[in-house]
């Protein structure tokens, strides 16, 4: 039965069957009184053979040692069994007159009397001296079972990793069923335990009153919450088979122990997840703002040039030079390529980020996407130089090829945005470890400095240092990395040749072209 | 609508515009006019395609975001009775869009925005397709680059390049198209036949033979230009 289905009773807090406080020995009871007739009665033939061969003329020691050994295998009642049996036989068989119970001589009774009561008491001794290393080995386990779960709980990733991990080592510790549930309907179940802990302190029992053992044990359920100090996180349920050792105290607690580590993990978890959330939040937060300002200024200033420059044309055509009229006609045309820009911008970041579809990956060589690159480059930038060095014996690369286009426009803009005029932009493609490809840009403008070559990947960051493009739209070159990136590449920027200007580096996978030639 | 023929090239061609948004059907008016050529516009596919079936035209200017009609679904439409050359104007920069409005019957594209340069190119290059009459000779000449269609030949600066069968029938295929893009689906359904549209690597290790073949360079091309995502144009003087 699926115990978040079952009934309020059912969802007791402890549900396993029947309880026997006293019962954790290894050798179940009957058997133990067994043993302590078998030992008393091979106690007794030991003690005649020594009798008969050895001229052993006081066989008490004999019944001793078997009352030991029962002991230390046993328990108490077992140990007090074999100390009565043996005290028996020892007076039957070996006390005048023997076969019979009757005693005559003083001093022998005296002796079966002390007998009686050193069996007694080293039975007792020897049957709690096993307890008691039963008991430390079971604890020994416990602790190290408790350990390991702390152990892989701190390795665990995510809730149900842990949930599993937990389920597990209650498994295996305890031979239950675990079921563990970490959501609102599983605090249903704990709601409903706190309601029949309420019903059992009412019934002023010891908190398990017959009337709920009884659904309990028909269930065979035991519900605990998941809760720390602070936090309920739902509840566990374990069920014991039949077949396994019941529970005794000393593993309910350890079973509590082990729910309250998982419930501190599962409340670490909760925290650093939500610490990381907030992260994530104040970041697009960050973007949120800095995209807005970012809009309302790369948006409206080449507005606002061509508004100015549209309205004097048409207001003052005529008493504008023509040179001038040139200029603002000019003006109208740059700054509408340059809105056009940021608009291609802005779109092709919402491309790219998260939940965005999956690339259309095709073949493409390396050298046909330079050029188409360099063919867009040479319309909208024909001022700018190029020293171009591919490597001839580069293969196709399966990519997004449009999409990795832009990625390489932008970097390759961006170079020649900081270029000293006159001075060529070095783009290089070659062979890299690992079956990747390297395609390298280098400018020989001013550089960037080591700390903030990794930010100029990022969103809206402007490098401060004055001669940022005018017609940077901040997004560039967050655009070529998450493309990077989305095709699994990498991308890095550092100091040009010689420490003069920047180098920006791309790594792509070549992939295994398909089997057949052409 | 009265020809006014501006600079050198004009040739009186008649063009089309089916367009819904107003300022580009009158800046393109302004413009065509501008260059000689005579200008019927259209605000919707319905419209147009009833003036294509009456008046005819000598080049269609086709808007893919149309209101009533789907673009591609025009274009389809069209293509079971007309071959007029069709110069497509899309906004989306999705490269499979251009592709499937190339596939369903368009010759060429131009995304918005785009510059005024660049269209007159491609109208020229369409038209001057276009007007190649079947029976003409059909050789591709540009000083350079020969190809001889009816002889199967392949001269680069007066030497004769020796192809193989499928890069002769590559190069035959963008010399018949010169200016404009082929895509890659109809490339390698023509090379490779209809089974083998996936097969985009050999496509791109045929183009990288040919052009090596040819002395020519994908990162600075003189004939063959890759458009990424689209297809291969090979470029006309």
């Amino acid at each position: 039965m699926v115990p978040c289905e079952s009934d309020g009773d059912a969802t007791l807090q402890f549900a396993s069957s029947p309880l026997q406080p006293e019962r954790d020995d290894p050798i179940e009871p009957f058997a133990g009184y067994a043993l302590a007739l078998a030992a008393s009665a091979v106690a007794a033939f030991a003690a005649a053979a020594a009798e008969r061969w050895l001229g052993l003329r006081d066989p008490s020691v004999v019944f001793m040692l078997a009352v030991l050994l029962v002991a230390v295998r046993t328990r108490t009642g077992p140990a007090l069994a074999a100390a009565m049996s043996c005290f028996l036989a020892y007076n039957f068989f070996f006390i005048e007159p023997r076969y019979t119970l009757h005693v005559e001589d003083r001093s022998a009774m005296v002796l079966l009397a002390l007998f009686l009561v050193a069996a007694g008491f080293a039975g007792r001794l020897a049957s709690s001296l096993a307890m008691q290393v039963q008991a430390l080995r079971r604890a020994q386990t416990r602790t190290a079972t408790r350990q390991r779960l702390a152990l892989q709980l701190s390795q665990a990733e995510s809730e149900a990793q842990m949930t599993a991990i937990a389920a597990d080592a209650l498994r295996d510790a305890f031979g239950a069923d675990a079921w563990l549930r970490t959501d609102a309907r599983a605090n249903d179940v704990q709601e409903t335990e706190s309601a029949s802990l309420s019903v059992l302190r009412r019934s002023g029992g010891d908190g398990r009153p017959n009337s709920h053992r009884e659904t309990a044990e028909q269930h065979g359920w035991w519900f605990l919450p998941l809760r720390t100090a602070d936090h309920t996180f739902g509840a566990v349920g374990l069920k014991f088979p039949a077949a396994a050792r019941v529970p005794d105290a000393e593993d309910r607690e350890a079973v509590r122990e082990m729910v309250h580590d998982l419930a501190q993990a599962l409340h670490r978890l909760r925290l650093a997840t939500a610490l990381q959330d907030e992260r994530v939040r104040s970041e697009a937060e960050r973007l949120r703002s800095a995209l807005l300002s970012s809009v309302s200024h790369d948006l409206r200033t080449p507005l606002a040039a061509i508004l100015g420059a549209a309205e004097s044309l048409e207001r003052y055509g005529d008493a504008i030079e023509v040179q001038d009229r040139g200029a603002l006609l000019a003006m109208i045309r740059s700054e509408s390529e340059r809105l056009d820009r940021y608009i291609r911008h802005l779109l092709d970041m919402t491309r790219l980020g998260p939940g965005a579809p999956p690339l259309r990956r095709d073949w493409i060589g390396v050298d046909e996407l330079l050029g188409a690159v360099l063919g867009r480059m040479r319309r909208q930038h024909p001022a700018a130089l190029f020293q171009v060095d591919i490597d001839p014996t580069l293969l196709p690369i399966h990519v997004q090829p449009a999409l990795l286009e832009q990625a390489l426009f932008n970097i390759i803009e961006n170079a020649a945005t900081f270029s000293p005029a006159g001075s060529p932009i070095r783009i290089r493609a070659r062979h890299a470890s690992g079956q990747r490809v390297c395609i390298a840009v280098t400018d020989r403008g001013a550089g960037i400095p080591a700390a903030e070559r990794a930010h100029i990947f990022d969103m809206f960051y402007s490098v401060a240092r004055g001669d940022r493009g005018r017609d940077g739209t901040g997004l560039g070159l967050a655009i070529s990395r998450a493309a990077i990136i989305a095709h699994g590449g990498e991308i890095e920027a550092d100091a040009g040749t010689d420490g003069v200007g920047t180098e920006i580096r791309v790594w792509l996978h070549a992939d295994e072209a398909p089997e057949r030639a052409a | 609508v009265s020809p006014a023929p501006a600079e050198g090239n004009a040739s009186g061609a008649r063009l089309l515009v089916i367009d819904d948004e107003p300022q580009i059907r009158r800046f393109l008016e302004i413009s065509l006019r501008a260059q000689g050529y005579r200008v019927d516009l259209a605000e919707t596919a319905a419209a147009g395609l009833d003036h294509l079936a009456r008046v005819g035209t000598d080049l269609l200017i086709l808007d893919l975001g149309l209101p009533d009609r789907d673009g591609g679904e025009v274009l389809r439409t069209l293509r079971q009775w007309s071959q007029v050359p069709v110069l497509v104007l899309t906004a989306r920069d999705d490269e499979r869009e251009k592709v499937a409005a190339l596939d369903a019957g368009a010759n060429d594209y131009v995304t918005k925005p785009f510059g005024l340069a660049e269209l007159m190119a491609r109208i020229r290059a369409l038209l001057r397709g276009h007007a190649i009459p079947a029976d003409a000779e059909p050789v591709f000449d540009d000083g350079r680059l020969r190809v001889d269609l009816a002889r199967r030949e392949v001269h680069v600066d007066g030497e004769l390049v020796a192809l193989s069968r499928r890069e002769y029938a590559l190069l035959a295929m963008l010399v018949r198209h010169a200016g404009r893009v082929i895509t890659q689906p109809q490339l390698l359904r023509e090379l490779w036949g209809p089974t083998h549209q996936e097969d985009t690597h050999y496509l791109r290790i045929l183009v990288g033979k040919l052009r090596q073949k040819l002395g020519d360079a994908a990162a600075a091309p003189r004939w063959i230009v890759t458009e990424p995502g689209v297809g291969l144009r090979l470029l006309t003087p």
